[in-house]
């Protein structure tokens, strides 16, 4: 308003009206109670709101809300019943859509009823406590209609009689469905539990129960995976069509519980199609199925898990132990890496990745490659052949790839100082007999095990790459100061091997023919010049040697064998036949190295340069030998026997465990006098479990063998015997 | 130098950057970092983000007074003693559910009855301006005004606007009219209003006058 516009008019005196009349308290009602008989019978636009209002508004000031409430309630009431009756007559089908349409109309007579009354709804309701005019409406309906003896239980069959032929395939009114449900929601949530939901669930439980019970007898495991989804996901889509939202998870749940939880050692285990077969069968839809599935019901992973778990340390078992498989060492770990492979893939693919099961499948193969004592030494020789020749033409990135997947299964091993000891010799082989195939996957397999064992695992086998590389230094140098002396006389390549690093298999070295001699000696001679304090010691079971040979027509050929079988068919320059003794008089090679060097040179097809009296493959003492003439070969260079790295023979293995044996007892003593200097005292059991948790990174120590290592310091006094407990040992500084 | 110590403002927390005693091979003397035995160390400080922006008042009740002068696209019409004065139907159903029950719903209503300073009210959010819409300075007359509103806001459910009566009421109690007041106060239960209308009625000094004037008022009845 501008304030220019100023007008003066009255303002009348408030005054209170003091309502005289007896009759005003039943005249205003009745006008009252008039309009709410026109709204329920659709009259609504010909009624006054102001007049109506000012009406209920004045009953409340004077003082007469009471009598307005309860006229409400009568006339409510009334019409509620009439209209009770005219649900109960409607017919069959027609049963709910006349509830429904008498529910809208009661929505909005309410609306219009509160309207009108909202002065008393404000002031008088609250104040004496009365349930406001809304939920009074929605409580007499349900009093009246809802809970009306005749309608209660027709409305639950109706509703439930759907539900059942919608599962069987049917279609029906889901707006219906909506509405009526979402009226007993607004009735209160009481009200749809006790009048609906409960009973719904009940019934769909024994519904699943029976269903459950038929298709487990005639489906197989992935069909009936398949069928118990495809009902979930109809339960849960029917609720978001027609049933409270809260419903999803308790009608999921009783599906859950019938469907799965209560078959699921059956399912697991069913014949020809359970979850081995799956496993076996690598499907993984059905498998990635029954995960999601079986994660909803308690213990269902766990089921999952267990049965995956017993069925691979049982496969596993199988093939540590199939003499068969054992037979190839490269094959077998392949075996090993191909399951680690798949499943690997499964858990990733079906299993959503999941860390439990992850560990289960590491401790599986944890138990089973710990289960064949050989397992360290096939691993290394997988890892030989690969580093041999198996990656030629393998790109960068997938030579990682495979190392990697090595290292896993070398992860698993319990006794990876074994490994250590025989990568150490399959790794030297290598080296002096050149063989590597990729000096970039060797390094990068020195640092893979640096990285998972440190750098005392790797060390030694460092060391051996330095002299490999400080070899062929010498060498240059060496040549160097030979300038003069070049001629037709045999060249020497000479790996010097620092003695620490390097597998020790000591032998006294053979007789080197004369022709040799003179350059070795002359090879010492310079390197002893230039590093005076050490000492040489030829190793002539570890080399190898190139021959050039004249056969009986001329054919010339060159021989690529090792320096024993050098040795042996030097000697023949000088004589046509020798005797087996007469070889090894003339060489003094040890008799099983020897053996084998001539059946090599002798027994082979193909390679044999020389010939055998008699012909048989064993070496008898008096088996005599001759250069064979008639040798021939398609090929100019022919390489016989290279020694190259075979699983070991069983002595061998014995000699190689008892060695692992005598380098772990320093291991636990060392282990033992650390634990002990620190802790001061500690009863037996403390240190057993002390040092077996320092050294699990290598080995699994005996706990008989502590005993011993701990007796043994005892007696160096290291440690001594507590006096009154003798369980109880205590450091010695 | 052995050791070198940096403290930080407020914690002041210390932390040892160099220590001669565990490590003796890497002397700190030898570094590159010091200077005649000084270390010199740079730091910036980042304080609180504070915003100096001024944020002016509401005034959205400015916005809508000027709505209901400007009468734009109304289409209610009130009569009010024989003054016709145009509303929006948003406007009103917004600020009362009467109204809006009113306005909004199935029932016709042909005629709608308003107090002039309760349409202002229910647009300008205030009961500031009274004088000037009312035209009439006189106390007494404000006051009255203030009984008719707080009645009609009690009817027409606009609470906020009760209560600012309520306090017009409490601050302009007066003889003359204290009586209507403590029956309104009374009638529509607002507690504190009857408080300070009994308590002004206690004073001896204002009994009198109030018991003259009731008598008064009864005789005329």
């Amino acid at each position: 308003m501008s304030a220019q516009k100023k007008r003066t008019f009255k303002i009348e005196a408030f005054k209170h009206r003091v309502e005289l009349d007896p009759k005003y308290a039943e005249r205003t009602w009745k006008v009252l109670e008039h309009a709410i008989h026109e709204i329920y019978n659709h009259n609504a636009s010909g009624l006054s709101f102001e007049e109506l209002y000012r009406n209920a508004y004045n009953m409340v000031l004077h003082k007469y809300g009471e009598k307005l409430y309860s006229g409400l309630v009568t006339t409510m009431s009334g019409h509620l019943k009439e209209i009770a009756k005219s649900i109960e007559d409607s017919q069959g089908g027609l049963f709910l859509e006349e509830l429904d349409r008498k529910w809208g109309d009661h929505n909005k007579a309410l609306q219009m009823i509160r309207d009108i009354l909202m002065y008393m709804d404000r002031t008088f309701v609250p104040s004496n406590h009365k349930t406001p005019v809304h939920e009074l409406g929605l409580n007499l309906w349900r009093d009246n209609i809802i809970h009306s003896g005749k309608i209660q239980t027709r409305l639950l069959d109706t509703l439930l009689d759907l539900i059942h032929r919608e599962r069987t395939g049917e279609v029906i009114n889901r707006s219906l469905m909506r509405n009526i449900t979402k009226m007993l929601m607004d009735l209160g949530s009481s009200v749809y539990q006790e009048d609906f939901e409960k009973p719904f669930l009940e019934v769909s439980a024994s519904f699943y129960s029976g269903e459950s019970q038929q298709l487990i007898e005639c489906c197989d495991c992935g069909e009936y995976l398949r069928k118990a989804e495809r009902r979930l996901t109809e339960e849960t889509e029917r609720v978001s069509h027609y049933l409270d939202v809260k419903s999803e998870v308790k009608i999921t749940s009783v599906v859950e519980g019938e469907m799965i939880a209560n078959h699921m050692q059956r399912l697991v285990h069913m014949e020809n199609s359970g979850l081995v077969n799956i496993l076996v069968d690598d499907r993984y839809e059905d498998l990635s199925r029954m995960y999601n599935l079986f994660r909803r019901v308690p213990d269902g992973l766990s089921t999952v898990r267990d049965v995956m778990t017993s069925h691979l340390r049982e496969t596993g078992k199988q093939l540590v132990s199939d003499p068969e498989r054992l037979k190839d060492p490269v094959d077998f770990v392949q075996h090993l890496l191909d399951e680690k492979d798949k499943y690997d893939k499964i858990i990733s693919k079906a299993f959503n990745n999941d860390k439990s099961f992850q560990n289960a499948l590491n401790s599986s193969f944890e138990y089973f490659i710990n289960l064949n004592n050989r397992s360290p030494e096939f691993i290394s020789l997988y890892v030989d052949d690969k580093l041999r020749k198996g990656l030629k033409g393998v790109s960068e990135e997938d030579v990682e790839v495979v190392l990697d997947k090595v290292m896993m299964l070398f992860r698993y091993l319990q006794e990876k100082d074994v490994f250590e000891k025989y990568y150490k010799q399959h790794l030297a082989k290598r080296l002096l007999s050149g063989k590597t195939a990729s000096d970039d996957a060797e390094r990068s397999m020195i640092v893979k095990l640096k990285t998972e064992c440190g750098y005392q695992f790797t060390s030694k086998l460092e060391g051996m790459f330095t002299d490999m590389k400080t070899s062929v230094d010498t060498m240059q140098g060496f040549y160097a100061s030979q300038y003069s002396e070049t001629g037709d006389g045999p060249t020497v390549a000479v790996q010097v091997l620092t003695t620490g690093s390097w597998p020790t298999q000591p032998s006294a070295p053979c007789n080197l023919p004369a022709e040799i001699l003179g350059i070795c000696d002359k090879f010492r001679t310079y390197y002893l010049g230039t590093h005076t304090g050490r000492r040489l010691t030829w190793q002539t079971n570890m080399g190898t040697a190139d021959i050039k040979a004249t056969f009986g027509k001329g054919q010339k050929h060159e021989l690529n064998v090792s320096t024993y079988q050098m040795c042996i068919l030097m000697l023949f320059n000088s004589a046509d036949q020798l005797t087996y003794r007469e070889i090894e008089q003339g060489t003094d090679i040890p008799a099983p190295d020897l053996k084998r060097c001539l059946q090599s040179l002798a027994c082979v097809k193909g390679k044999n340069v020389l010939r055998k009296e008699p012909m048989s493959k064993d070496i008898a003492e008096d088996d005599a030998f001759y250069f064979n003439d008639k040798f021939t070969s398609k090929f100019i260079k022919v390489k016989i026997g290279t020694v190259a790295a075979q699983k070991e023979s069983e002595p061998e293995k014995q000699e190689t465990r008892q060695r692992v044996e005598e380098d772990r007892k320093p291991q636990i003593e060392a282990a033992i006098v650390r634990i002990m200097k620190s802790r001061r005292v500690l009863d037996h059991n403390t240190i057993v479990t002390e040092v077996t948790s320092q050294l699990q990174s290598r080995f699994l120590p005996n706990p008989v063998v502590i005993k011993k290592r701990i007796e043994s310091l005892i007696e160096r006094e290291f440690l001594e015997r507590d006096k009154n407990d003798r369980k109880l040992y205590r450091y010695l500084a | 130098m052995g050791t070198g110590r940096v403290c930080r403002g407020g914690t002041s927390a210390r932390r040892t950057y160099f220590s001669s005693s565990s490590h003796p091979s890497a002397c700190p003397s030898s570094s590159d970092y010091l200077k005649d035995d000084c270390l010199l160390v740079k730091c910036s400080v980042e304080g609180p983000n504070i915003c100096t922006i001024a944020v002016p008042p509401s005034d959205i009740a400015q916005h809508f007074g000027q709505l209901l002068e400007s009468e734009k696209g109304t289409e209610i019409s009130f009569e009010v003693d024989g003054e016709v004065f145009n509303a929006r139907k948003l406007v009103l159903a917004a600020r009362s559910p009467v109204f809006r029950a009113q306005l909004c719903g199935p029932m016709k209503d042909v005629n709608m009855h308003c107090i002039k300073a309760l349409l202002h009210c229910i647009y300008w959010d205030s009961v500031r301006d009274m004088e000037k819409i009312i035209g009439w300075d006189a106390k007494c007359a404000s006051t009255l005004m203030a009984q008719h509103m707080l009645a009609a806001a009690d009817r027409q459910a606009l609470d906020r606007l009760k209560v600012l009566c309520e306090v017009k009421l409490c601050e302009d109690v007066a003889i003359n009219t204290v009586a209507t007041t403590l029956a309104l106060a009374e009638q529509h239960h607002h507690l504190h209003l009857k408080c300070v209308c009994l308590k002004f009625v206690a004073l001896r000094q204002n009994l009198r006058g109030i018991l003259s004037i009731l008598s008064q008022e009864v005789i005329s009845l």
